[in-house]
């Protein structure tokens, strides 16, 4: 799960200032959807690395730090290799090599693995990069945009903002219980160890209702209601943005060709 | 749980993804006729609580470790699973966004898997069970399998794309949160019974 450390580093990274941090951020998200879904119905290693690198290229463009993105890429991916790495012991197919207990390595397992593991690195790729673009809170305007429903966008707009307040509560309540000597990994019973941990859990719990209804109030008394809207300037897109929508949709469709006629 | 980008076939992304949305818009039409207009900062403050305290790793037997979903907690509290779909859903879809927790072409699917199907197990096994066995056996029963069966289908869906045989995918996946489900039912039961002490006005059935 997200660590207050990652979620700071997302932040600070994000709110810089560059050609692609000022994309706007739903030509991002267009963006980083296409890619994922040519990535995951693609089985050509030749589209994998030449998006792989197109999106390396963005990391140097934007500034991103190269080893952070690389850092949190590998920290994604455990679920995803755990998944791949058991795919040449399941997978029928070529027996390649027999272990004991009458194991099989297939070769058909492997390729299947190969497959899952490039698509999953790209996919990682472009959401690490989305991320490092990206403020949170840019995505609410982007989905209002993108004309999705207000109250959806309105959830979210709130969503982001209240993450980093709780993190700061469940870090000071942590805090406050490892100073007296509260830790999860000494000898006090498990039990009790999660029954600490539950009131931990129900006082950010009455904590975020309480919060929730107090924004509310808030809101309320500055004329909020259930028909209130989002308010988002109506800009044009601006060059940066045009271009960083267009560049993948030509490689993609480069790409495509030269599957079609084979030459990759 | 999460399932990441590739793991599942595009054309039953589709299909869960229909399934999610289908699901989201009853969830809002719930919301509008069911909570009044301050549902929309209350559900996303909630989210964002729940966003923090499923960032809380607990150490589980075997040396592995698991958080809590939140899923059954939100729909017992509501009395509704519609509420837990709101906010596991947009919790999943930041998760997938910014974080790399679930895929984006995957977040149907994790969406029924977490939102829906851990909030209607939830939900549905806490109002069944309770008047047979008591209030908190059947609220600690009922998230707990809300945890187990969500696991369950993540694997069945991981069948169906020819990714993990459905055999070795059910013994795994639900081995390992039948294991985590019991953390998620203690966790469930302490702060439903803590909320009935403190602030019973916030569970449903109180009001």
């Amino acid at each position: 799960m997200v660590s207050v450390n990652a979620l700071i580093q997302q932040e600070r990274i994000s709110d810089s200032n560059s050609t692609l941090h000022n994309v706007d951020s739903r030509i991002k998200l267009i963006v980083l959807i296409l890619v994922i879904v040519f990535t995951v119905t693609s089985t050509n290693y030749s589209v994998f690395l030449v998006l792989e690198l197109y999106l390396l290229s963005l990391f140097i463009i934007a500034k991103v730090p190269i080893k952070e993105a690389l850092l949190k890429v590998l920290v994604i991916l455990p679920f995803g290799l755990f998944i791949a790495i058991f795919q040449p012991f399941i997978q029928p197919g070529q027996v390649l090599y027999t272990l004991p207990l009458g194991i099989n390595i297939t070769l058909e397992g492997i390729a299947f693995a190969q497959l899952l593991l490039s698509r999953l690195v790209i996919s990682i790729t472009s959401i690490v990069l989305f991320s490092f673009l990206t403020p949170m809170k840019d995505i609410a305007e982007a989905f209002r945009k993108l004309h999705m429903p207000n109250e959806f966008a309105m959830i979210f707009t709130l969503f982001v903002r209240f993450i980093f307040l709780f993190y700061d509560q469940l870090q000071s309540i942590r805090q406050a219980q490892s100073s007296r000597c509260f830790s999860l990994t000494n000898n006090t019973p498990y039990l009790w160890k999660v029954k600490q941990v539950g009131y931990l859990f129900l006082m950010m719990f009455i904590r975020s209702y309480e919060q929730g209804e107090s924004v509310y109030n808030s809101m309320a008394s500055r004329g909020y209601s259930a028909e209130s809207k989002i308010y988002y300037s109506k800009e044009k897109l601006g060059l940066n943005s045009i271009l960083y929508l267009l560049i993948p949709i030509i490689i993609i469709m480069i790409l495509i060709l030269l599957q079609y006629f084979s030459i990759i | 749980m999460h399932i990441p980008d590739g793991f599942i076939t595009l054309p039953l992304c589709i299909v869960l993804y229909v399934i999610a949305i289908i699901a989201l818009y009853f969830s809002f039409k719930w919301s509008r006729e069911n909570l009044d207009e301050k549902y929309i900062p209350l559900l996303a403050v909630l989210a964002a609580g729940i966003f923090a305290i499923q960032s809380f790793n607990l150490p589980v037997p075997f040396g592995s470790s698991g958080h809590l979903l939140g899923a059954a907690l939100v729909a017992i509290i509501f009395c509704s699973p519609y509420a837990a779909i709101i906010v596991l859903s947009v919790v999943l879809i930041l998760q997938a966004l910014f974080f790399g927790d679930g895929g984006i072409t995957a977040l149907g699917a994790n969406i029924l898997n977490m939102a829906i199907v851990g909030g209607f197990v939830g939900y549905y096994g806490f109002s069944s069970l309770e008047s047979k066995i008591g209030k908190y056996p059947s609220i600690f029963i009922a998230a707990w399998a809300g945890c187990f069966i969500a696991s369950l289908v993540a694997a069945v869906e991981m069948a169906l794309s020819g990714t993990f045989p459905i055999g070795l995918g059910l013994f795994y996946m639900g081995g390992y949160h039948a294991m985590i489900g019991v953390i998620e039912a203690i966790i469930t039961v302490i702060i439903i019974k803590g909320l009935e002490s403190v602030r019973p006005d916030l569970l449903a059935w109180n009001r």
